[in-house]
């Protein structure tokens, strides 16, 4: 992830995908659409791959009381992001600055389920020194289970995993 | 499992010897065994264990152009999980290489994220992601849940048109009319009307844009004649991929709405296919299953298929994955020994596998005796 992002005007490198946080960019209004929508080119905005992203305009420099908006971030191939987001006076000008908030996105949770936890506490397992990515993919085979048998079939999966894992130089309490 | 099978220490384990492959010169002399050609079973290999890299991506798709010790005068698309220290395989920005030695020139490294189109077959078809697939989580085979990912799901043919034209002013097409295929590859529907509303919505979305070819999807939740039927009429011409993935341990291994998939359903579920005149195959992760079900199953599914089915190798990225294949498949001979068994009986039918469709694949150069000559990206 870029440095400095919340510092002021942002000389931007490419984005990773699932960045999120604020960050200011010069827009330029290009295109009109339907007379519903407008395109803006951020110009020192470049995101990974070909990308939909929710965001949201939270501040105009030449505008500062304007009302906080939503629109969607769309990357080309080319990595160039346009912004778009429904008519509004406060947006409708030809440049601005703008602040420019990128929702949360909805990531798999990696915290550990209560089951899980207390099967790992039973044999003095945990999972520290797992990468967070190994983490996240762990706990949803877990937490996707609703079956009880199959809930219980995975947990005990994991914890032969952690066995093993902990026998090779992992990680017990 | 023990130490021994978790640290494949820089090689990749043999599994009839014992012997470990230290050099892409061992590849070869395994591979030949088997009737696996030099450049097929390197590839498979590269699929197999991964890579290591300096690269900050946990996963990476390329291009390829083997330029090693084997040649080859064609591109072909790898996407690599780079989370295995332990692999023989290095990636660069330029190149892959085994253990020091080159084996192919590389292009276009980039992060695996979650993409939301992206063209295939030389820009003949299309796979887009319309339904949020990074949220579908819980088989442990699939990298989903590792991926970066800014998907969302458009509901309304509004959105996807809207989409659908980002697309096309993306590739600089003038419509969507020279598409023959758009495929759906997107988070799981959970229920059957679901997937089947929005396809009608696609279909509706797209033909606006000029596409009348096959509208395609890869899913589990499809399951009866009445839904295929209906697709047929609303969203076809019509194929289904049945995500099945695994034979055993499904319960296990999958999410709760694709274990319920069973090998019986999926079997009626094909027969149904060809009765409405809906294209069908199925997807396999090679790797999960020990070799004689993973053959057989595959062997018998192979009769019911209109299309050559998505048999892929198993790509762990982490030691929970590597964990969850199946013991005889942590070894490179498994992958060799179930391609000579489905290449054994190449001549007895008459789909062929298409590389553009498939980017881990058992097959690249050769498909039982016969050259395979087709599209790779």
């Amino acid at each position: 992830m870029p440095a400095d992002l919340s510092a002021g005007h942002v000389a931007v490198e490419m984005l990773d995908a699932a960045f999120e946080g604020t960050l200011e960019v010069s827009a330029r209004r290009s295109e009109r659409r339907s007379g519903r929508l407008i395109w803006f080119d951020l110009e020192q905005l470049t995101l990974a791959g070909l990308t939909r992203r929710k965001g949201r305009i939270t501040h105009v420099d030449h505008d500062p009381l304007a009302t906080p908006i939503e629109g969607v971030v769309l990357a080309d191939a080319s990595r160039a992001c346009r912004l778009q987001v429904p008519t509004t006076p406060v947006l409708d000008c030809r440049a601005a600055v703008i602040t420019m908030e990128f929702t949360r996105l909805r990531r798999a949770s990696s915290r550990v389920p209560t089951d899980l936890r207390a099967a790992m506490t039973a044999e003095g397992l945990t999972l520290e020194g797992m990468g967070e990515r190994e983490v996240r993919h762990l706990v949803s085979v877990v937490r996707e289970a609703r079956d009880p048998a199959v809930r219980r079939a995975r947990i005990t999966d994991v914890i032969e995993f952690l066995r093993s894992r902990a026998q090779v130089g992992g990680v017990t309490t | 499992m023990t130490a021994d099978d978790e640290n494949y220490g820089g090689a990749i384990p043999h599994l009839l010897s014992g012997v470990p492959v230290r050099s892409v010169d061992d590849i070869v002399d395994l591979a030949g065994d088997y009737g696996v050609p030099a450049l097929d079973a390197v590839m498979i290999a590269a699929n197999f264990s991964g890579a290591r890299t300096e690269l900050q991506h946990p996963r990476a798709r390329f291009q390829i152009w083997p330029d090693g010790p084997i040649t080859w005068p064609e591109l072909f698309q790898l996407i690599l999980p780079l989370d295995n220290p332990e692999s023989p395989f290095l990636l660069t920005d330029v190149e892959l290489s085994f253990d020091d030695q080159v084996v192919a020139r590389v292009q276009n490294v980039e992060n695996d994220d979650v993409v939301i189109a992206y063209p295939r077959k030389g820009g003949r078809a299309m796979t887009v992601n319309t339904y949020a697939r990074s949220q579908c989580t819980g088989c442990i085979f699939c990298p989903n849940v590792i991926e970066d990912a800014a998907d969302d799901k458009l509901l309304t043919v509004d959105a996807l048109v809207e989409f659908l034209d980002l697309a096309r002013q993306d590739y600089g097409w003038n419509d969507l009319s020279h598409l023959d295929r758009l495929t759906v590859s997107s988070g799981c529907f959970l229920n059957e009307p679901a997937a089947i509303d929005h396809l009608i919505l696609l279909r509706k979305a797209a033909a606006s844009l000029g596409f009348g070819g096959v509208l395609h999807i890869l899913s589990s939740v499809i399951r009866t004649k009445d839904g295929l039927t209906q697709l047929a009429a609303e969203a076809g011409p019509f194929y289904l991929s049945l995500t099945l993935e695994c034979f055993e341990r499904r319960n296990l291994l999958l999410k709760d709405s694709k274990a319920s998939l069973t090998f019986d359903v999926a079997k009626q579920l094909m027969a149904d296919c060809r009765d409405v005149d809906v294209d069908v195959d199925f997807t396999y992760v090679v790797g999960l299953d020990g070799l004689d079900t993973a053959v057989t199953g595959t062997r018998t599914l192979l009769d019911n298929c209109t299309v050559f089915p998505k048999l892929q190798v198993y790509q762990a990225h982490n030691a929970f994955m590597r964990h969850s294949s199946h013991p005889d498949a942590r070894h490179l001979s498994y992958f060799f020994a179930y391609r000579q068994a489905i290449d054994d009986i190449a001549g007895e039918i008459s789909l062929r596998p298409e590389s553009w469709e498939n980017y881990r694949p058992l097959w690249y150069t050769r498909f039982g005796d016969e050259p395979l000559r087709c599209l790779r990206i």
